[in-house]
């Protein structure tokens, strides 16, 4: 992709209660860069850096080292940081903590409405986020009868009405039901296909990252390898060793090289450990 | 005698408005005491209302709880005395937390219990060993615990009142693989140490496979199935009617099956490693 750089993170390092005695170093000399247009997924297990990534990048806090460009500004000018929030957009994992009105699209709404736009603009903005994210109809609906799914959707909504250039979503579906899920992933790959916005996916779950047209490896605050989905979730051994799960058919695989049965590696899907199985079997005859 | 007997249970909300649901609808079953019993099904299934029927927070519309025997629902008195008999453990605990030390938050239920101050140290000991709480962070705020500590700190003060049936919602979710592990072993470890019957509300049709007796499979406030694991995923047809499946290791085992090897069934992953292990030191296909 030889796209713009959105966000750029340049030698960043960061800690929690720096005065304390004990200051706890969450980043450590971290560089990367988000290109806009992508879908980038940041993969680690939990405590590993992945939300401090977020808060960072528009400025909800500020490196202790280093220094972050949105759009080429540097997070740490003050004067810039309304608008690099309002670039940079960030929705969060649990449902019940974003909600702030107790209709969908009063909900919706307060955003818009904080940025003092025209009645027509916030009615219009509202009504196309509502569309991008299939809660069109349930607008009048109260919030606090929605799924935790549904919840999510308007929390997305929400931010989408910011028009915002990209938005980080913080293990969003963390707290929803398989079904759920599945959901709020489609919702925000079609935001990033048919709406273009850039998209930062945090998440401990693998297969959410499957999809992604990137896949970032952190573990304790370090970043331990960038690549395509397919270049990262072969490296079984690392994945492991970061405390991420495995796809299942990869923990079987895994599970057997610990027997000391070792299969073709780069096992992800069923289909996949049946082929390399089968192979096995035959090479072992 | 079964330690928990459901009989006929029936609950809607808000009946006789608009958003009337029949949440649980004439549901039966029975827990023998020691057993594990995982209860699966969508949002919405019915699960968490069924949980509250348990233990006396939900009276049900119809329909009997039986504890050891006696309707939990003879009285107020049993009923709230249900609630310290039924241990229950919601989706996130960790929310819930609120003392300002571990030992002042898991002792919490005990003290409510009425039981004296050397009893309730004991209990919250106890309790934090169970979980797998390292004794020193007692003393520690519970919100200086990382994710997987708090959720095992919360539960701590519900196996403080030593319920004689834990129900757990869901405690998995929301936690990585190291801290659903954690969780997993402390089930384990209640369960060999204590004797503990134990109820598992969850999602993840590989963990009730791997840590549960029986399973039982809601569906539309209904019992759609119920039965040990192999008995339940035996039944593939009547699951996928519902959208759920068997575990994956399952699914692989069988794509192999229909390949021309010699496998049976089986559910989890050492089981599942295992058969293929000695299946490629037989050699051999049928």
């Amino acid at each position: 992709m030889n796209k713009k750089e959105l966000i750029s993170f340049q030698n960043v390092s960061f800690s929690y209660e720096t005065d304390t005695e004990n200051p706890k170093t969450v980043l450590q000399d971290i560089s990367f860069s988000v290109m806009e247009g992508e879908f980038l997924c940041i993969l680690g297990h939990n405590g590993s850096g992945k939300s401090t990534v977020a808060k960072l990048s528009n400025a909800l806090l500020l490196p202790d080292q280093g220094r972050i460009l949105v759009d080429g500004v540097d997070t740490g000018d003050e004067e810039q940081q309304i608008e690099i929030r309002k670039k940079i957009g960030i929705v969060f994992q649990n449902p019940d903590n974003q909600i702030v009105a107790s209709i969908v699209e009063e909900d919706v709404a307060f955003g818009p409405e904080n940025l003092c736009l025209p009645r027509e603009e916030i009615r219009s903005r509202v009504d196309a986020a509502l569309k991008a994210v299939d809660m069109y109809d349930r607008r009048f609906h109260e919030t606090h009868r929605l799924s935790g799914g549904q919840k999510q959707r308007v929390s997305i909504a929400g931010m989408i009405a910011m028009r915002p250039k990209c938005i980080f979503f913080d293990e969003p579906t963390a707290m929803l039901d398989p079904k759920g899920r599945r959901s709020i992933l489609n919702t925000i790959h079609r935001l990033n296909r048919e709406y273009g916005i850039t998209v930062v996916y945090i998440t401990h779950f693998m297969d959410e990252a499957a999809e992604a047209d990137r896949v970032m490896l952190l573990s304790d605050g370090r970043i331990l390898k960038t690549g395509t989905p397919s270049e990262v979730f072969t490296q079984t051994d690392l994945i492991v060793r970061c405390g991420l799960e495995l796809p299942d058919p990869a923990k079987l695989s895994f599970e057997l090289s610990e027997l000391g049965i070792r299969l073709t590696p780069g096992v992800l899907t069923e289909q996949d450990f049946i082929d390399a199985f089968q192979r096995f079997m035959k090479e072992s005859q | 005698m079964p330690i928990l007997e459901v009989r006929n249970i029936s609950f809607g909300y808000g009946l006789h408005t608009p958003f009337a649901v029949q949440a649980i609808d004439n549901v039966s079953f029975s827990i023998e005491k020691g057993e594990c019993v995982s209860v699966i099904g969508h949002t919405g299934s019915g699960k968490s209302t069924l949980m509250q029927m348990l233990n006396g927070l939900l009276k049900p519309d119809r329909g009997q709880v039986l504890l050891n025997g006696k309707d939990i629902n003879e009285t107020k008195k049993t009923a709230a005395a249900a609630r310290f008999r039924v241990g229950l453990c919601f989706q996130y605990p960790e929310y819930q937390l609120f003392g300002e030390t571990c030992a002042a938050d898991i002792g919490f239920g005990p003290k409510n219990m009425g039981l004296a101050p050397d009893e309730i140290r004991a209990r919250v000991q106890k309790a934090a060993a169970i979980v797998g709480l390292p004794s020193e962070k007692l003393e520690a705020s519970p919100f200086d615990l990382s994710g997987g500590q708090k959720r095992r700190c919360a539960i701590a003060g519900v196996i403080a009142m030593e319920p004689e049936i834990l129900i757990l919602d869901e405690p998995t979710a929301g936690l990585d693989p190291v801290g659903r592990e954690e969780i997993l072993d402390m089930i384990r470890r209640c369960r060999a140490e204590q004797g503990a019957t134990i109820m598992i509300v969850t999602h993840s049709m590989e963990i009730a496979a791997s840590i549960s007796d029986r399973i039982l499979v809601l569906n539309k406030g209904k019992l759609h199935l119920s039965g040990t694991p192999q008995e339940v995923f035996a039944d593939t047809q009547k699951l996928h009617e519902i959208g759920l499946d068997v575990p994956s290791y399952t699914r692989i085992l069988r794509a192999l099956r229909d390949k021309g090897f010699d496998l049976p069934d089986a559910y989890t992953l050492p089981d599942a490693a295992k058969l293929l292990c000695r299946l490629l030191k037989e050699g051999g296909r049928t």
